[in-house]
């Protein structure tokens, strides 16, 4: 028993964290409808101001209040008012998107803004961490500890108090227990909605701040990372209890320390089951939790589907000239692209442009999962990773060609894709989206650390392709070859678009009752795009390792998975072309701004670009290329004359 | 000759609202059947209980001797289960020729993925001229390439007739398919009606409260109301009925 209190009490703060931010996230998701994903990174934000201004020679309670008392708050009024107050009547993909967009752009803003390398030792907010102040159970509390515990003890008696006695507070739990009450009761939805995003986050400053001497190094992706537990907590809560989420919180943080006291230290499931507990636990909570599974899959619930996308600009307009006119642009402009890569542009770019294109392959994986059938993940890259790691290791012991490597690449990854879309298509919109992410998580710090897999850090080494006489090592080569691969997985994607499987998924979208009232059925169309999706995924995967030569476990890591939603719902997400496009702007854009002799802060200008391409996304769906090239058809319509464009 | 579709004792509740009690009705092969009643009385949710929409809490469902009432929505429709919402349920985006071309396909059961990949997955010249035929059978040419979202509601209503006949179901639920349409387009749609049941032996199960519609069309009859079966028969028996009046047409008894 003392050993199990022993074992134990080191989770407190944790889980006082984990509370913490999971009453934020139900908060602003009862008030708004928005999933907060960008949470972790309202955390690092005001870590940071705090870091800053105590580096600055700042008393810490003029630091605390700057950061967390007024930043904080500011920050969420700033993007409730910029953002989140136009989503809130918008579909699933929408929200996500404009989260994962914060998530994204957030941190970049503050470290664009306070240039510096790393930041150790953030400092603590209160009592000093060096200092034990008494013994528990054995274990030594120091200041840091005891401090967030006290801490967050006085902020739930805080918030308990408001939430009963003040009348924002009474607005917001009438919010949040009863959503359509709100218009009818005259209460502005508005302005609670203000109200609530302001206070969740000073919760996720507070966190951040309390946290920060725990990580002992101020990281946006160990916030980032915060933030499943967070969602774990509030799924304990079924996304509605604010009680409930703070106990599961607790209890979170406790189960974490008590796994990492009873398994063998130094072995993979330490490490990596450690900090994949809490995606663990919200598989679980998502999968077997019925109230849960039910509050987000209701049929009526606005927020359970994505909304069918506009009509592609090639149907919107009939015009066969014009028509064929694009198609001749489209394939003129190819063909240049592919004989200047081949002639006179320099190796680097030829490097960079085979990189765009490889990831272009992965991008398509989501013009076909989220464009065509309205479904979310956010595991792409893990995909990517096991196609990738798959072929590297066929290769490397086995022999294979990586030219057959990336064929078993793409059904490994495939194979794996069904795995995992068995149990989450279950669930579908949001909590379909949340458990690729925690299974995401979960390949990225457990299944690829290992020597078979994707050997940690370290990785592993895939070579180039030989065929016959044919050598692909050399740059140029390889660019054909990625040019041929992407070929055949757009011929894929279309093939699918236009035969029965995309008429299917076009039904689907449009009603899914009526779908399966003329025998369609959802479950299996779901799963097979979900594999095929996956596949591709894994193609791509392969290529890129291969163009790479050596890849490890931290080129495929989630937060990439993210960004590659981000990166592609912003530039088009439901025509092929998007994607192609998607793999360019991002690999020539962060190349560009990596390039020598910029300043170091501007690599994160990438971030900032698609972080406000989110908010672009949020007005125009279509995405960016979509958008623009409706304009220019809308611009000809007025001046041509025979192009009908329909609304 | 056993009963195409046999309904036995079946209830369902909503909360503490009893929408279906005990309800037992059945429908021959090629048997046109009137569903009557007054608003909220169960016909909806009969319907969906006997498409797979909802589950019946208590009682039995067979259609063609097999009992179905735990299949999935698709798995009846696969086995000639058609039918129609009375609020309508159309694909956004899709075109009134996709419409039939999508149920079309799913009827002929040719969609294979290998299909898809080998860029084989358009219809067949047979498909075609299913979809085609269908078009003219409902007189939706002139509309074929219109996107669902520009159609009047009367058209809507022949889409997703259309969309149910082209699969040649053993039994056709419509779900009150004149609502919402003017004098015109309703006598319209009983000829269509009319002409579809010259041409084909589909059994119906019509829901409709147009009560000119219904006697042009069915000869039986059977009347819910409050969840309960109070009559059923020939159908011009059915509206003599005192408690039918009353309860139907808001006679006092
Ligand atoms: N999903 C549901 N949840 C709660 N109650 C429901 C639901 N569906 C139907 N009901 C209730 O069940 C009863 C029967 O409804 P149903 O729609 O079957 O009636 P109906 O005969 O089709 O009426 P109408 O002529 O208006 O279409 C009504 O009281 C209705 O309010
Ligand atoms: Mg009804």
């Amino acid at each position: 028993m003392s050993q199990f209190l022993s074992y134990a009490t080191p989770g407190l703060p944790y889980g006082c964290v984990f509370a913490l931010l999971g009453m934020g996230l139900v908060l602003t998701y009862q008030t708004s409808g928005v999933f907060n994903l960008a949470f972790g990174a309202q955390a690092y934000a005001s870590a940071l101001v705090f870091y800053e201004c105590v580096a600055n020679g700042w008393p810490t309670w003029a630091a605390f209040l700057v950061a967390v008392v007024v930043g904080a708050p500011l920050l969420g009024l700033v993007m409730d008012r910029g953002l989140y107050r136009f989503v809130r009547t918008k579909p699933v993909l929408v929200k996500l998107v404009a989260a994962l967009g914060m998530l994204i752009a957030i941190p970049a803003v503050f470290q664009f803004a306070f240039p510096g390398g790393n930041r150790y030792n953030p400092p603590s907010l209160w009592l000093s961490p060096s200092i034990v102040y008494f013994h528990l159970a054995g274990d030594p509390i120091n200041g840091s500890e005891l401090s967030t515990v006290i801490l967050t003890a006085a902020v739930a008696l805080g918030l308990s108090l408001m939430f009963h006695f003040t009348q924002a507070g009474l607005r917001m739990r009438a919010i949040a227990e009863s959503p359509g009450m709100v218009e009818l009761a005259g209460i502005n939805a508005d302005r609670v909605g203000m109200a609530s995003w302001m206070l969740s986050s000073f919760l996720a400053g507070l966190a951040g701040v309390m946290l920060a001497p725990v990580f002992g190094d101020l990281q946006p992706l160990n916030f980032t990372v915060l933030l499943v537990a967070a969602v774990a907590a509030a799924a304990a809560g079924s996304l509605r209890s604010l009680p409930y989420t703070f106990l599961g919180g607790i209890v979170l943080g406790l189960l974490e320390e008590l796994l990492g006291g009873y398994l063998p230290s130094g072995h993979v499931l330490s490490s990596g089951l450690r900090p994949g507990l809490p995606f663990v636990v919200l598989l679980g909570l998502l999968l077997f939790l019925p109230g849960l599974r039910r509050r987000w899959t209701r049929s009526d619930d606005p927020l359970a589907v994505v909304r069918p996308p506009p009509a592609p600009l090639a149907s919107a307009t009939r015009s066969p000239s014009l028509r064929r006119t694009s198609r001749l642009g489209t394939t003129v402009f190819c063909l240049a692209f592919v004989v200047s890569c081949l002639t006179w542009v320099s190796p680097n770019w030829v490097f960079n442009l085979s990189q765009a294109l490889a990831l272009a392959i992965v991008f398509l994986s989501l013009v076909l999962l989220t464009g065509m059938s309205g479904q979310i993940s956010l595991c792409q890259a893990a995909f990517a990773g096991v196609g990738a790691f798959t072929a590297g290791q066929l290769a490397v012991h086995f022999n294979v060609s990586i030219l057959v490597g990336m064929l078993i690449a793409g059904v490994a990854a495939g194979a794996v894709g069904a795995v995992v879309a068995l149990p989450a298509l279950r669930l579908g919109g949001l909590a379909l989206a949340l458990a690729t992410l925690a299974f995401g998580l979960l390949a990225d710090n457990i299944g690829f650390q290992y020597g078979w897999s994707g050997n940690g850090e370290s990785g592993i080494s895939i070579p180039r392709p030989v065929l016959g006489p044919v050598n692909f090592a050399g740059d140029r080569a390889f660019f054909c070859l990625t040019v041929v691969v992407l070929g055949l997985c757009i011929g894929v994607v279309m093939a699918i678009r236009r035969g029965t499987t995309g008429r299917q998924l076009a039904a689907l979208r449009g009603s899914e009752l009526a779908a399966a009232s003329i025998g369609i059925n959802p479950r299996r169309a779901k799963i097979l795009v979900f594999t095929l999706s996956a596949a591709i995924a894994g193609v791509g995967g392969a290529v890129y390792g291969s163009l790479e030569t050596s890849v490890s476990a931290s080129d495929f890591n989630t937060l990439l998975s993210l960004v590659f939603v981000v990166v592609v719902a912003t530039v088009g997400v439901y025509t092929v072309e998007g994607a192609v496009e998607a793999g360019l702007a991002y690999v020539v854009l962060s190349t560009l701004l990596t390039s020598p002799g910029l300043p170091a802060a501007w690599a994160n200008i990438l971030e900032l670009v698609f972080g406000a391409g989110a908010i672009a996304y949020v007005l125009h769906p279509e995405g960016a290329v979509e958008y623009v090239k409706r304009l220019v058809v809308e611009h000809l319509a007025r001046h041509g004359t025979e192009i009908e464009v329909l609304a | 000759m056993t009963a195409l579709l046999e309904v036995s004792g079946v209830s369902k509740r909503f909360g503490g609202i009893r929408a279906l009690e005990d309800v037992s009705l059945e429908v021959l092969s090629g048997e046109a059947v009137g569903l009557i009643g007054p608003n909220g009385a169960g016909k909806t949710t009969l319907f969906d209980c006997v498409s797979g929409v909802s589950q019946p809490e208590r009682g039995a469902i067979y259609y063609q001797g097999r009992r179905i009432d735990r299949l999935p929505i698709h798995r009846r429709a696969r086995l000639g289960i058609g039918r129609t919402f009375q609020r309508l349920e159309l694909f956004t985006g899709m075109t009134v020729r996709e419409h039939l071309a999508v149920a079309e396909r799913e009827h002929s059961g040719d969609g294979r993925l290998w299909k898809d990949l080998a860029w084989r997955g358009g219809l067949t010249s047979e498909e075609t001229d299913s979809v085609e035929a269908m078009l003219k059978e409902l007189h939706l040419e002139s509309v074929a390439e219109s996107p669902i979202e520009a159609l009047s509601l009367g058209q809507g209503r022949l889409v997703e007739l259309g969309r149910a006949l082209i699969q040649e179901p053993a039994l056709l639920l419509l779900d009150e398919p004149s609502s919402g349409l003017d004098s015109r387009e309703s006598a319209e749609l009983a000829a269509v009606l009319n002409q579809i049941r010259a041409t084909r032996n589909e059994a119906v199960l019509l829901v409709e409260h147009d009560i000119d519609l219904v006697q042009a069309i069915v000869s039986r009859a059977v009347v819910l109301d409050f969840g309960r079966v109070i009559a059923s028969g020939p159908l011009d028996d059915v509206l003599r009925e005192g408690a039918v009046r009353t309860a139907y047409l808001g006679e006092p008894a």
